[in-house]
């Protein structure tokens, strides 16, 4: 599948399924960017995203021969997210569910902690203040990781119109708090 | 400040993991245990095997069904051949003139025949067969009369009943006996009266002129009396009465009867 990503990703799963491991590299620059976008809207944390998503690639590899050949790159996230939700279980966090659920979720890691981006504007910073988790999340992914509405939503399980609400939203929210502290 | 400010500051967050960790993760790949790759056959080769399974399916399904139709048509009564001489037997044909069930009319025919004798076997083996036996058990000695009958409801006699004939008579002729081979082409109601009386149609037939016969002269005949007799016996019993009949002996007028009393 195209769309978020500049290559067929579901091509290159097929290679890696046939036993061409070359195509891991492919699909490592392929996608590098966007699955750690989604690893950062869990962690927070560069270096604890970079762990998740390395184990996240050397899982896609071993589970290969289960994908059925459509849909990559939702089935390649939904590998990266279950992954990351195992390890913040390990690491002993705040309880967190999948972000589906905005009730329950919280952040992940306690608010000293510096994202580690070259992030010199101080957005996300700011996003992490002002933002609930699904709406952190929802901005990286798309915002910063590149990957559109329309994956989003598939994988999230919503319809788009609300992820681009929420999306919207979460500008609106940011810009109010980011011109305050401009300010 | 708009929204669109706001993209764009997110968008040149750095959100490229470090350099070495793409070694990291294709060294790590390498280390993995070889996989063990399951070739997908091409998709022309699942359209053959798919068409093949399709066609295997078929070809049971209608070998199944052509097995089932001959079992069927193996097992269906086609004709009905009866063989009288004293044992009374009868023989039931399918349609590929192949017996395929016996029924033993009276006692004696119980003792000549053996089902395996007959069963199984096209319809001129099974006569001769029976004919064979008739033979060593010297029925033909003791009787001169052989009747050959036939039934179905399918189909008209003529043929056979005239063909059955033949190999009997050919027999009888090979070895020069003192038989007279008759024929008889079945009706339905001959049939149904036979099996009402619990005899070979011939034989029921046969009685009932006796009956008749004996009915002229004022004699009562139960049938049951005649059940073993052979068909000689029933004739010559019949002849007596024609003769009588014949030497002037008027027959009981049944209506005086009635008057006298």
């Amino acid at each position: 599948m195209k769309g978020t990503f500049s290559v067929d990703v579901d091509k290159i799963l097929l290679q890696l399924k046939n036993g061409d491991n070359r195509a891991m590299a492919t699909l490592y620059d392929a996608t590098c960017k966007q699955l750690m976008s989604i690893c950062y809207g869990y962690f927070h944390d560069r270096q604890l995203s970079e762990d998740a998503l390395s184990e996240s690639y050397i899982k896609i590899y071993k589970e290969i021969d289960k994908f059925g050949g459509k849909n990559g790159f939702n089935w390649i996230y939904t590998i990266t997210k279950n992954l990351c939700i195992n390890l913040l279980k390990k690491k002993k966090h705040d309880v967190l569910t999948d972000f589906l659920d905005e009730k329950n979720a919280t952040l992940l890691i306690d608010d000293s902690s510096s994202p580690a981006l070259d992030d010199e504007s101080g957005i996300i910073e700011c996003c992490r203040k002002v933002l609930k988790e699904t709406e952190f999340q929802i901005v990286i992914m798309h915002a910063v990781g590149g990957i559109k509405f329309k994956e989003i939503a598939k994988v999230l399980n919503k319809l788009e119109t609300s992820v681009r609400w929420t999306y919207n939203n979460a500008l609106n929210k940011i810009r109010k708090n980011y011109k305050r502290e401009e300010d | 400040m708009k929204n669109k400010d706001i993209e764009k500051l997110l968008n040149n967050v750095d959100m490229q993991p470090s350099p070495s960790l793409k070694e990291m993760v294709l060294d790590k790949v390498d280390r993995e245990p070889e996989r063990v790759v399951f070739v997908k056959s091409s998709k022309k080769t699942r359209s053959i095997r798919k068409i093949a399974v399709a066609l295997s399916i078929c070809f049971v399904l209608i070998f199944g069904g052509v097995v089932a139709g001959y079992v069927g048509l193996y097992n269906e009564e086609y004709t009905r051949v009866y063989v009288d001489i004293n044992p009374s037997v009868e023989l039931t044909l399918n349609r590929f003139n192949v017996v395929n069930g016996v029924k033993y009319l009276n006692t004696d025919a119980a003792q000549v025949f053996d089902e395996s004798d007959v069963l199984g076997k096209k319809s001129d083996e099974a006569l001769s067969q029976i004919m064979t036996k008739l033979d060593e058990k010297n029925y033909f000695e003791k009787n001169s009369e052989l009747y050959v009958s036939v039934f179905s409801e399918k189909y008209d006699t003529q043929i056979s009943v005239d063909k059955f004939y033949e190999t009997c008579q050919n027999y009888i002729e090979e070895r020069s006996l003192n038989v007279t081979v008759n024929k008889e082409k079945l009706s339905k109601e001959d049939v149904d009266k036979a099996v009402e009386n619990k005899l070979s149609p011939i034989k029921n037939k046969i009685i009932d002129e006796l009956i008749s016969a004996g009915e002229d002269f004022g004699e009562e005949i139960f049938k049951d009396d005649f059940k073993d007799f052979s068909l000689e016996e029933i004739k010559e019993k019949i002849k007596e009465f024609s003769d009588k009949k014949n030497e002037g002996e008027k027959p009981k007028d049944k209506d005086l009867d009635k008057k006298d009393r």
